[in-house]
């Protein structure tokens, strides 16, 4: 097992000392490369916690998080956003886009943000895959919920990066949307090589990653 | 990069070498305008005192005060005198700059030097922002690298991991296969024994002839599964119709399902073309769907719906037999995995429909998932990309 992301020794407290919350307490795994995995817990499990530190969305209390073997939390804030910027891509459960860009600038903008030549081919490629290639000047307001997040997936897959992040991808979606959106989102990090980790409590829906992992009260309690 | 470095040192050198030789310029032409102006100078003095001529001459030359009689004439008190009578006859510095070309060869050094400045200031900004927009395209390169010996690696581990599975497919598949030889074996044996009831020899027999044949499907699993697993069947998507393909499907295990007295529906739906191996692709219904009629009551119902989605299929398959435990969903799509409920451990199977399934519809881009029936049982969700 080639091992693309590790926390180590993971930990986030909130709150004061009497009423401590154990968002993520002493958290260690392995994201598996190239494999899509679940993360399943309750709400308030602290996935969604872990999850940003995954990202480096968040800075822990303590313990690493290797990308590739690359401590990221070493990196300075600026490094660490262009490092993000290049290995993840985001989806999150609001979608995200910005609403006074089209469908297409919405896709095209964390690429634009990098200084880098968009590859018209395959971010096309991408539209007809979801299925929006006809919606390409809509605005994001326009668009039903599913139809925002396939945008959205659009725009995390656009970039190439090593790894997608979805924290709860479908959970505003209807089942048949969310199954749809998901399998979507499964087929093409598995054709186009990337790693997937997905948060979710619909257990449903982990039951088609490749590893599901279980959180409960900050730890990993089944992997 | 050398190159470039050798080429940016060479410029610089020839803009400080053009800028000392325009500066040395304009200072010897300065310098000759002041000698000339001192000549004339001298010229309109030695006519108007011819008496004191070699005196003033020699104050022209720069042998003033030491030389001269008068002691009060030394340098200092000399200067101050002549600004004095400048002074009192209203000659100013600014009149001296006006009153020759003197001014004009120093804006002329003035513009050179912050000119050239200028210039020097803009080409450091310039190559400072060319070399940090270089270092960038270095690190976009190396990202680059990186990402395509990402996917090498990845390809690499895919190969290996399927020689790896090959490997431990062979020990599956004998492990599969002993129990029924051993229990066969045992058959055998005791029918040999001499003292057994014409009954007991029959029914030995009729045990020994399920056994054969219990090998007999198995086998025919196992091969269909080596095929899969090693690469050797490539599935060949084409554009077929999706009710063709579960017409197959149901077909075959329509008649189990009468037998049992369950009922097999499948609700009524357009038909679409969609890519997919219809052969295959009835293996994977098939498996789903015998499963159901498998592990379900008789009297009870088993229906197929399909929904079209914006770009996929969405194939249900929905039974009230015993449905899956929870803690069992995320093993049951495992390589010979079989569940642990009685109705399980009784019924024949190998454990590796399901996996084929999953198998199978994931290389042409679908999924399958199962969730539990509201009244009981269980509903198979599978999608095909349209």
């Amino acid at each position: 097992m080639k091992k693309i992301l590790e926390t180590q020794n993971l930990v986030k407290y909130y709150g004061s000392q009497n009423n401590v919350v154990k968002a993520v307490d002493h958290t260690s795994l392995q994201i598996e490369a190239g494999k899509f995995t679940s993360i399943v817990g309750r709400s308030g499990s602290g996935k969604s916690t872990l999850l940003h530190m995954m990202g480096g969305l968040d800075r822990p209390d303590s313990g690493k998080v290797l990308i590739e073997g690359k401590d990221i939390f070493s990196l300075k804030d600026e490094k660490l956003a262009v490092f993000r910027r290049r290995k993840i891509g985001f989806i999150f459960q609001s979608y995200n886009l910005i609403p006074s860009l089209n469908v297409w600038e919405n896709i095209v903008l964390p690429i634009g943000l990098d200084g880098r030549k968009v590859d018209q081919d395959f971010v096309r490629e991408i539209l007809a895959r979801i299925g929006m290639e006809e919606k390409i000047h809509a605005l994001p307001g326009t668009l039903s919920g599913g139809q925002q997040q396939r945008v959205a997936v659009a725009r995390a897959l656009a970039a190439r990066p090593a790894i997608i992040l979805a924290d709860e991808p479908t959970g505003n979606l209807d089942s048949k949307t969310e199954l749809e959106v998901i399998s979507m989102l499964k087929s093409c990090v598995s054709e186009y090589g990337q790693t997937l980790v997905m948060i979710t409590h619909d257990e449903t829906i982990a039951q088609m990653a490749d590893r599901i992992i279980v959180i409960e009260d900050g730890k990993v309690v089944r992997s | 990069m050398d190159r470039r470095k050798l080429q940016r040192i060479g410029l610089c050198a020839g803009i400080l070498a053009i800028t000392l030789a325009l500066g040395f310029f304009l200072l010897h032409l300065t310098w000759g305008i002041v000698y000339r102006e001192d000549a004339r100078k001298l010229g309109i003095l030695a006519a108007e005192f011819p008496e004191n001529e070699a005196a003033i001459t020699a104050v022209f030359n720069g042998k003033t005060a030491e030389s001269s009689s008068d002691p009060a004439l030394s340098s200092p008190q000399a200067l101050s005198e002549g600004l004095r009578l400048f002074d009192k006859y209203g000659y100013t510095l600014n009149d001296s700059i006006h009153s020759g070309p003197i001014g004009t060869y120093a804006l002329a050094g003035a513009l050179i030097v912050t000119g050239t400045a200028a210039v020097t200031i803009l080409y450091l900004i310039r190559s400072a922002a060319e070399s940090k927009a270089s270092r960038t395209k270095i690190e976009r390169l190396e990202e680059e690298l990186q990402n395509s010996r990402r996917r090498f690696e990845l390809t690499e581990r895919i190969l290996r991991q399927e020689e790896q599975n090959t490997k431990s497919l062979v020990t599956d598949i004998s492990h599969q296969l002993k129990t029924p030889l051993a229990s066969l074996k045992m058959s055998y044996e005791l029918a040999d024994s001499p003292d057994l009831t014409y009954e007991e020899q029959k029914e030995f027999a009729q045990k020994e002839r399920e056994e054969v044949s219990k090998l007999e499907s198995l086998l025919g699993v196992f091969s269909q599964l080596t095929r899969l697993e090693t690469g050797m069947i490539e599935l060949h998507p084409e554009n077929a119709s999706l009710k063709e393909t579960l017409s197959r499907a149901v077909g075959s295990v329509y008649m189990k399902a009468f037998e049992k007295g369950i009922d097999l529906s499948v609700e009524e739906f357009s038909d679409v073309l969609i890519p997919h191996d219809p052969r295959w692709t009835a293996e994977v219904f098939l498996n789903v769907l015998d499963n159901a009629v498998k592990y379900s009551p008789s009297g009870s119902a088993v229906v197929i719906r399909v929904t079209e989605l914006t770009s996929y299929m969405m194939i249900e398959i929905t039974d009230q037999g015993i449905g899956v435990p929870s803690s069992e969903i995320q093993n049951i799509f495992k390589r010979f995995y079989r569940g642990n409920a009685p109705e399980v451990k009784h019924a024949e199977g190998s454990g590796v429909g399901l996996y084929l399934a999953r198998r199978i519809l994931e290389q042409q881009g679908g999924t399958i998932c199962v969730k539990p029936n509201p009244g009981g049982g269980s509903c198979f969700v599978l999608t095909l990309p349209k």
